[in-house]
């Protein structure tokens, strides 16, 4: 038993040297992300807009599924820019992907209507 | 039996070595009993909101730090995460701004308007720049408290705190920070020690459903004293 946590604490302390083998790609999200709430221009938000798409080329060329939140939040990106159709296309693809999603992008989908 | 008290001491040993920051021997019990309801179909969330977090810290930006940084681990440890940066900007179309008093609402209040299953509260209680010539980092110190949608029970709760040691930068000194590299490379460093600190309290959350470790991992074990070390947010009141 005191082996087994021996073990335990062995793989718990190179866990975070590793990484998990199943991990969603997430590449500079946090990286545009940060630039663009902490300085909104046209160019912050496309940028924000290049990198999303960017996780989505990516994790499909992994054969990955693309990080929960992705495509919900590439929805909003392309409604606040105006461009309606890749919004709901997006929005569309969060909710095929993560079924739970689906009362939230309701809701953004009704901001979208209620904005224009 | 010699043998056995020596396994004990290199075991808490490692165990104080892998959760940095911890002073007293820590307790060790499994996830399962430190959180069973996460172990419950019942009562086990898919999806988590994360909230925008409560800044404590000295530094005013840490807040614009931490919630970029959050989605990215969550995810990874198998939950439907929602985009935080949507959702701080839908909470503010509903005229709520202000973090302290997000912190004060029930669990169950974004039930209606987001359809989540859980909600996470994060606590920044400390975020400091540690600048010198020769030394250097950066602390963060950070509390969770992840509460049901459906029921405002407690479903997890965790503290942790990182220290990020920076001096082996060449840009980490005070005479090179106004250098607009050494900016960037400190915010590089601000997203690292908060990915750190993400990482290290994702590894006491019990595996979500989009995790190969779903359901398998209520026997790893997490240190009690975590659990109890920190009663702040939110339940003051």
């Amino acid at each position: 038993m005191k082996n087994l946590v021996l073990v335990v604490l062995c793989a718990q302390l190179f866990a975070c040297a590793t990484g998990g083998g199943s991990a969603f790609y997430w590449g500079n999200y946090s990286s545009t992300l940060y630039k663009l709430k902490t300085s909104p221009s046209e160019e912050t938000t496309l940028g924000h807009i290049e990198e999303l798409e960017e996780i989505v080329t990516k994790s499909a060329e992994k054969q990955q599924a693309v990080p929960p939140g992705v495509h919900a939040e590439l929805g909003y990106m392309y409604a606040d820019v105006e461009q309606n159709d890749k919004a709901i296309e997006h929005y569309n693809a969060e909710t095929e992907a993560y079924p739970e999603a689906g009362y939230f992008v309701q809701k953004l989908k009704e901001l979208m209507g209620n904005s224009k | 039996m010699r043998l056995l008290t020596y396994t004990k001491k290199v075991v808490n040993l490692l165990a104080l070595l892998s959760l940095a920051g911890c002073v007293a021997t820590p307790n060790l019990i499994t996830k399962r009993e430190a959180y069973p309801s996460l172990y419950n179909a019942e009562t086990q969330p898919r999806s988590i909101l994360v909230l925008p977090a409560l800044n404590e810290s000295a530094d005013a930006e840490a807040a614009e730090y931490y919630n970029v940084t959050i989605s990215a681990p969550l995810t990874n440890a198998g939950y439907y995460a929602f985009p935080i940066e949507v959702v701080s900007d839908v909470l503010r179309q509903e005229g709520i701004v202000d973090t302290q008093s997000i912190m004060g609402l029930p669990g169950s209040a974004f039930k209606e308007g987001f359809g989540a299953d859980a909600v996470l509260f994060v606590n920044i209680t400390r975020w400091d720049k540690v600048y010198a010539v020769f030394s250097g980092g950066v602390h963060v110190d950070l509390q969770f408290r992840l509460v049901s949608t459906e029921t405002d029970e407690v479903l997890w709760k965790y503290s942790v705190k990182e220290f990020l040691d920076t001096s082996g930068d060449s840009s980490s000194g005070a005479l090179v920070s106004l250098l607009a590299t050494a900016i960037s490379t400190m915010m590089a460093r601000e997203f690292q020690v908060a990915s750190l600190a993400n990482e290290k309290a994702m590894e006491a959350l019990p595996a979500g459903v989009y995790n190969d470790q779903y359901s398998l991992d209520g026997e790893s074990q997490v240190v009690d004293t975590a659990l109890k070390d920190y009663d702040l947010i939110g339940e003051a009141e």
